[in-house]
Order: structure tokens, then sequence, then C-alpha cells
């Protein structure tokens, strides 16, 4: 379904501006990129044609924008790097503050209009406003059952909840790169998980924890490295994403479920099958890929993501254009977010990536794009963060949606023998079914310690055919081979409108194919790849001398957890 | 010389546990300053060179050095943080001024270097990242003054910063040392935290914290006294009169200053429950805190079972804090070996090394101790 809301003046408007189309050829087999002018004489179409963004002032010292929500009351709240927690009422445009000297609280979920939870470094906490004058005078420790080293990367991230009650937070590994701060840590210390670029010498670093409804805090899947990001989806799915790095090739969108292994090694300290002495890291890589479930969605590292952030899925039934049921990310580095489309392809969920609002020409979007929330009228709002040395900004904007259809790729499906695209509006057929229109390359991402990956086995795929729609609003991409395990990456050119009065906003969209539709092949083994030299641990051994570290508080009585 | 207040006053970057790692780097520094030490005593037609690096806690490596009026000087910076920087040359005085417009560039500061377009910057090199150099070439300003020099990476401003001495006298330059004095700024956030000794309300701020674990909450008490409580620990660590804290600018990766004298430390956790003080506690959890009108806290644990709440203020010049334990019959509270001079328990009596409360007293008791004196007369 098409949630059209098409402004019919605009719509004129535009006619009039552009004139009537008249669609030109695109020779066949042409390898090089035909001028969209060439063919119709719209102008390129842009973002700031279809989306508004607002830049909202931040409160004096209220510094990266590190959680966002919004209230039942329509205020929003931000928590912001200085440790406050503040609303922003959008009527008056005034800050306020609910709350101050939390330890970098990169998550919030309100539960009321005077109620919220709110993840700190060190714990997931409940602040509560029982006096009724808008600050926050009761701080309840939720979960704090998980371990804390001192060292700077161990961020907390999330929480969400689904229908169920269930609450969910994700756990960053520490760095080698960072000197412990103190010598004592929170909860059982094992100095086994320090060998690592990033480490897990405490209990569930690198892992995604559930709190059920009775208030028990459980760990519920292991292997991420830095998952800045949660997310449900409306069927109630949990997404995290992660960060390149080791043992990560490229940065991703995962489908979390529970007792699922995600890759990053250092953290399988804390199962069941890794206990008595054994080092994780030291596992053959063959076995660890075996254990670990890949990424729902890869994104190509650099010019796509480095850092992905939130996830956050469009509820807002067409209120913020035709992307109801699609995922929005932030990206650190870039000036988009990125647009999310999955399908459940062979009993697993995999899909493709596009960058949204990207509009280099006229960069009214920041960087830093950290955490997305929308709001009742389906506003976007996108809350920015340069959070220690990542590149990004700090800022607050909130996008809205103009009411005009952009042209864009809404859905991507496997089929047997390629992709079928559905686009927003009918396209011109004439260039939609020319091959030349189209680019795939396709690669994949090696799994092994070192931090990061190359790009392996990159080469173009042939376009058998392109078939167009009775409709004109679907595309089918027949390709000369198609393998399970690779990314296929589309880039498409001289697509538009078949009213000429729209070009393809988004013409990249990346397409993680782990699954086939029938018949998967298993996954290719990892490739050798030289060790990585190991980083000596930072942290003294664990012995309660002097300079030992010290185990205090936390999860003491740390039990070996079930393999499943 | 209390223990504690030996080990927060210690240079953090030369704790026996950190020096292996901070070898090269403070040779890197020695061999920087002694580059530099020649050219700043150069003669005038000869271009001056400076070489100026980074040190951990958001440092230049030199916090002055001086030119010539109008010397060719080149000033080569190196980054050996992990962090990026840049080096800027601002008019005097301008400093503040352009570190905070330097916060405020919004869409387009990473393509500026994080350098706002005011006249008040003089020279700039590009952000530098970690292992890196850049070099900025100018002509020293002939009016004779005292040039700020400045990291205009977002926040690094509060910290990051030393003179360019602009004098017909040049001296060689001088090195930050690795154990800054107090900075003179009251935080390098700039809002919230407050080096004033007397408040009308408490401020609680969760922080990692020197001497303590790395789940810690300073809290700042109307009547200059500020305290650590471990909520990692669940315990009340120590207490300090004099400032509150200075928070890093980039709050993980630093430990929060003290900045105060730490006159009272508690070794481990006090209170023992039932008739025998033998018995540690074997589980304590932290559940959380109130804050009242005057945004006091009370901390909340359970402690083997039992719900305890603590809560700390000054009153009459001591330090009292107010246990409240939910209907134990025997309550014990282990008196610290060491600096425990002037502690009273108030309902309770002195059992060896413990104070015992039996009764009501067990319910709720207070232990208080006298704040020193020089705090109770903090400057106005």
């Amino acid at each position: 379904m098409h949630p059209f809301r098409p402004a019919l003046p605009a719509l004129l408007a535009l006619a009039l501006l552009a004139g009537s189309a008249s669609p030109a050829r695109a020779a066949r087999g042409t390898p090089n990129r035909v001028p969209l002018s060439s063919i119709a004489k719209a102008e390129p179409s842009t973002f700031a044609q279809y989306y508004d963004v607002e830049d909202i002032v931040l409160p004096e010292g209220g510094r990266s924008v590190d959680g966002l929500a919004i209230m039942p009351d329509g205020r929003v709240v931000v928590t912001f790097y200085s440790g406050w927690v503040c609303f922003y009422d959008a009527k008056t445009k005034k800050w306020t503050t609910f709350a101050e000297g939390l330890h970098t609280p990169l998550g919030v979920l309100p539960l009321s209009n005077s109620q919220m939870l709110v993840m700190q470094m060190p714990e997931l906490t409940l602040l509560t406003d029982k006096d009724g004058d808008n600050k926050a005078d009761e701080f309840k420790t939720v979960s704090d059952q998980f371990g804390l080293s001192g060292n700077y990367s161990e961020f907390a991230f999330g929480p969400v909840k689904d229908a169920q009650g269930n609450l969910f937070f994700s756990l960053g590994t520490g760095s080698n790169q960072g000197a412990p701060l103190t010598t004592e840590v929170r909860g059982f210390f094992n100095p086994l998980g320090s060998w690592s670029r990033m480490t897990s010498p405490v209990p569930f670093r690198g892992w995604i924890m559930q709190i059920t409804p009775d208030g028990k805090t459980v760990p519920y899947a292991s292997g991420l490295r830095e998952p800045n990001g949660l997310g449900l989806d409306p069927q109630g799915r949990l997404f995290a994403v992660d960060n390149q790095g080791d043992w990560v090739g490229a940065s991703a969108l995962y489908h979390i479920q529970k007792g699922r292994f995600y890759g990053h090694a250092p953290d399988l300290l804390w199962r069941e099958d890794f206990q008595g002495g054994r080092m994780p890291i030291d596992t053959p890589v063959e076995e660890l890929d075996a254990l670990r479930t890949r990424a729902a969605v890869v994104f190509p590292y650099g010019d796509m993501s480095n850092s992905p952030t939130q996830p956050l899925w469009d509820t807002t039934g067409g209120k913020f254009g035709p992307f109801a049921g699609q995922a929005f990310l932030g990206e650190m580095n870039q000036r988009f977010l990125m647009r999310v489309m999955l399908e459940e392809v062979d009993g697993q969920m995999q899909g493709a990536v596009s960058p949204f609002l990207n509009d280099p020409a006229n960069p009214k979007f920041h960087r830093g794009n950290n955490r997305l929330a929308f709001d009742a009228q389906g506003g976007l709002w996108v809350g920015q963060t340069f959070h220690d040395a990542w590149t990004g900004e700090e800022g607050l904007q909130r996008i809205t949606w103009k009411g005009i259809v952009p042209l864009e790729v809404s859905a991507m499906k496997l089929i047997e023998d390629g992709f079928e695209l559905t686009f927003t509006r009918p396209v011109n057929p004439e260039t939609a079914a020319n091959p030349a229109s189209y680019a795939m390359k396709t690669y994949f991402y090696n799994y092994h310690e070192e931090y990061g990956s190359s790009k392996y086995d990159n080469h173009p795929v042939g376009i058998s055919s392109a078939v167009v729609s009775a409709d004109h609003r679907r595309v089918t991409l027949h390709l000369d081979n198609l393998e399970a395990w690779r990314l296929y990456d589309l880039t498409m050119q001289n697509i538009a409108s078949e009213d000429g009065q729209h070009t393809l906003l988004g013409p990249w969209v990346v397409y993680t194919v782990n699954h086939l539709l029938h018949n998967t092949p298993p996954p290719r083994a990892p490739l050798p790849h030289d060790p990585t030299q190991r980083r000596t641990p930072r942290y003294p051994t664990l012995d309660r001398t002097e300079n030992g570290m010290q185990s205090v508080g936390g999860p003491q009585n740390f039990k070996p957890l079930p393999k499943n | 010389m209390h223990p504690l207040v030996r080990a927060l006053t210690r240079p953090l970057g030369l704790s026996p546990r950190k020096l292996p790692a901070r070898l090269p780097l403070i040779a890197a520094m020695v061999t920087c300053a002694l580059a530099a030490l020649p050219a700043g005593l150069h003669a005038a037609e000869a271009p001056t060179v400076i070489r100026i690096g980074t040190i951990p806690g958001l440092k230049f490596d030199l916090s002055a050095f001086s030119v010539r009026p109008g010397a060719e000087v080149e000033v080569i910076f190196t980054n050996s943080e992990e962090m990026l920087h840049n080096f800027v040359i601002v008019k005097p005085g301008t400093r503040e001024a352009v570190g905070l417009a330097a916060l405020t560039l919004g869409a387009g500061a990473a393509e500026r270097e994080f350098v706002p377009p005011t006249p008040d910057v003089l020279w700039s090199t590009k952000v530098v990242p970690a292992g890196s150099s850049a070099s900025v070439k100018f002509t020293a300003p002939t009016t004779l003054g005292d040039y700020p020099y400045v990291c205009t990476f977002p926040g690094h401003y509060f910290l990051m910063f030393g003179t360019m001495m602009v004098t017909n006298d040049p001296q060689p330059p001088v090195k930050t040392p690795l154990t800054p004095a107090k900075p003179a700024t009251a935080g390098t956030a700039p809002v919230a935290t407050s080096a004033a000794a007397v408040t009308a309300h408490a401020v609680t701020k969760r922080a990692l914290m020197p001497a303590s674990g790395p789940a810690s909450i300073a809290v700042q008490l109307p009547g200059g006294v500020s305290y650590c409580w471990d909520a990692g620990a669940g315990r009340f660590r120590y207490a300090w009169t004099g400032g509150y804290i200075n928070m890093p600018a980039v709050a993980e990766r630093f430990l929060a200053d003290v900045l105060g004298d730490v006159f009272y430390e508690e070794p481990a956790y006090p209170l023992r429950l039932g008739t025998s003080p033998g018995a540690v506690p074997k589980q304590i959890d932290f559940k959380g805190y109130t804050l009242d009108a005057q945004r006091i806290p009370e901390f909340e644990t359970v402690v083997d079972g039992v719900t305890i709440h603590e809560r700390a203020e000054v009153r009459d010049g001591r330090l009292v804090r107010r246990f409240r334990t939910g209907g134990e019959a025997t309550v014990w509270f282990a008196i610290p070996a060491e600096g425990a001079a002037g502690l009273a328990a108030a309902g309770g009596t002195k059992e060896g090394a413990f104070f015992k409360f039996t009764g009501a007293a067990a319910k709720e008791f207070t232990i208080s101790m006298p704040v020193p004196a020089s705090a109770r007369t903090p400057a106005q």
C-alpha cells in the first residue's frame, strides 16, 4: 500500500516549471552514464523538495544528544552528554531540566509524563518526579547486573521495551587503547577477556541484556562490539547495530535472537561452553564462524556507513512519507540517514539499505546522527552527537515530510535470479526497462580478528533483463548470476517518474544476500587472514594485591551461562 | 598525611602502575622540549621553530613559549593522543570567546577544521588525527603581548591551551607539568560543575572518581562538604572539604578531580547486622537514591536482604550520616582504624572497634564526625 498524499498545488507548480518531459533513449549497453538532462527536462530531484529540516537550538551547555524520545504529552525528552535529562516544548521552544548529574546517559524511554527509564553507563535507572515539580526526585536502579571495568568504551545503550513488557539494553566492549582508570572493577573480573583489541574482562560486555517483566536481568545474546542502537520492528523483532572493528568486517544491522552469537569473539568468555580457562579469541575462526549468526543488513563501509546508530521503524502510517514499516538509522559520519528495507527469506531476516536525506549540494542535515524519534505528527526528530572524538556534530533537528511523494525504491525483494524493485511512483518504462540504467556489483566482507575487512571478490554482475510491470511500479532485474552470502550493490541512473516530474532520490541500494529463496548453500569458510598482533592487556592480573584489580559489587556470583 | 590524601594528590600519570606505559610519552615530551629549547633563543633572522605536542588530560605539552616580535615562526604540532586536536593562535584575551564560538559552529564545523570564522583567530592548523603532525608558519605580531593558543576541537578549549609570549626577551618554552595545578576554571563543562564551597542545594553527580569503584557518585552538600559514594560497592568512600569536583571534558576518559582536602575515608563496608559484629555482609545491592527538597540524596541498599537507607548532611559543624535499617534488632558500625578521631554515634555504645545499636536506635541512628575547621569558614 502506498499512502500517497500528493499536495496538488505543489505538483501543479512543479509541472508548470518542468514543462513536458520527453524521455530520450539511453543507448543499450553503453557503459557511460548518460546525463539525466538528456532524457528528462526535469531538474534532478532533491530531498529539500520533499522534506523540511528544522534546527532546534540546544539549551546552553547541553552537549551532544545521546538519548531522545517523545513524552506521552508530546514534549521531547533529551539526555545530554553533560549528564542532563531535559524537556523541549516545541510550542514554547523552551527547555527545562528534569534531572542532572547522570553518568553518560545514552538512552531514554518514557513510561509516563513523570517517569522514564534512562540508560546510564553504570546502570539502567528509573527516574520519577514524585512531587509534580517536573524534576526527578527518585532514581531507582533497575539493573546494574553487569560488569564495569572503568574503561572509557564500556558504554551502555537502550533500552527498548517489547509488547510483552521485556526491556532490552546492550553493552559495549572496552577498548584496549584505554588505560584502566581505577583499580577496582564492578563484577567478576576475568583477565582472559582482556587480550583483544576490544575487551570483555567483566561480565556481559558485548552482550544484549534482557530484563524480564518480573525484573530479572538475563543475558540474552552475545558477540556484539559497540552496539550503539537497539530497535524493535512493528512485529516485535529485536534488532541491534554494530560498528566495524575486530571480528566485525563492516558495520551492520543484526536481528537479535535469544542465545545467538553475532561474531565478536571476546564476549564468549561469559558463555558456559567457553569456561575452564579457555580464551575465546584463541578459538579457530572456522569454529567461531560456525557459531555466529550473520547480519541482516551489512552497510558498505566508508561511503555508506562507518558508525551506524539507532534503528527506528516508521510507525507513522504514512505521515512521514511512503516508508511505513521500514527502518531509518542514524549514521555518525554522513550527512544522511540510512533507510532499511527488510524481508524474510528462507526463514531469516535480510534486506537492503539506501541513503536517505542525502543532498550533498545542500547539506542542511548534520553529521553525528545518533538518536531518532517520531512525534505524533509524524515529524522525525534526529539528535546529533560528537561524543568523544567521533566525527559528529552536536544538534537536534526535526525532519518533516512536505506531503509530496518522492520517487524512491520502496521495496527490494530477492527473487530466484535477481531482485524485484518496487518504486513509490510509476516510473518511466522506457528507461526503467533498459538494463543500462542499472549497474550491479557484488562482493563480500571476510570474518577475522583484525579490525575491519576489505571488500573481497568485488566484481560487476551482468543484468540480463529489466522487466517493468504493467502498472510501471515494479521492475524485475534478472541477473546473470546470483549467489548467497554476498552483498549486491545496485546503482541506478535515468530512473524518473512516468510523469517526468521526479527523478530517483536514492539511486544507490545495497542488498545483503545471505539466504537464497531456497536451497541456500552453506556459507563460505572464512578466508585465511594474517593473525592480528595481540595487544597485551593494560589490565593487571586478577590478584588482590595493591596493584591488582579488585572486584567490588555487581554480578559477583557469576555462574557460567547455559549455551542457549 | 592521610593515605587517601596521598592517593588523591599523587600525580595520576606517575602512579607506579602506569609508569611503564607513559615512559615513551615522557621521552617524547623531553625530546620535544629539547628541540624547542634552542629555537626559542634563536637569533631573530633565523626562523623560530616551535615543536609542540600533547599529553593526556587534554593538554598541550608546552604551556608557554616565547617569540620575538616580527620573527618568522614555524609551529610544528604533533598529536600523540587518541583524540582529535587542532592548534589555533588567537588574539590576546579571546581564547574563551573563540573556544565558545567553535562549540556553536554547527553544520560545516568539521569542514572548517572547527576553527570559527572570527578575526580573533590569527593562525591555525587543520585538525590533526592521532599520531600525525601539522605545521603553521607565520610572522609573529609586532605588538608585544600574550597570545593564547588553544585547541578549538569542541569542548577542548576549557583545558587545552597555552600562551605564546611575544617579547623582546624570549625564554625557553615552559613544559606543562604532568600533574597540573587545579584548573582555574570552575569546571570543564560550561555549567553545572561549581567549585563553590557553599550551596543552598546539594549536587549529586555520577562520575568516575579517584580511589573508588567505576560506578561512583560525588555529592556536594550545603555546608562545604562533599563526599564520594560508591554505587558498585554500595558504600560511603570518603569525604572532603573545599570545592566539589572538576569533571573532565570527556567524562569517560578521565577521572574527575577532587577539588579539596579529604578528611575522612571509610576503608570498607561499615555495617554488620545481627547479634555478633563478626559477620561481614555477603551481598550488597545498590537500589538508587531519592532527593529531598534541598536535593540531598538518600541512598538505598539491600544488604543480605535488609533494606538500608543512608543520608549525609552537614549540621552544626559536623558531617552527620543517618542510617535507617528497617527493624533489625542489632546493628554494628565498624570504626575505621585510622582517621576516626571525633567519630560519634548517637544512641549507640562503643564495643571494641564497633558502635553497637539496639532497639529503636538500631532502626535509625547517626554517625557523625567533625568537619575540619578550615572548611567551615569558606571564603565568600
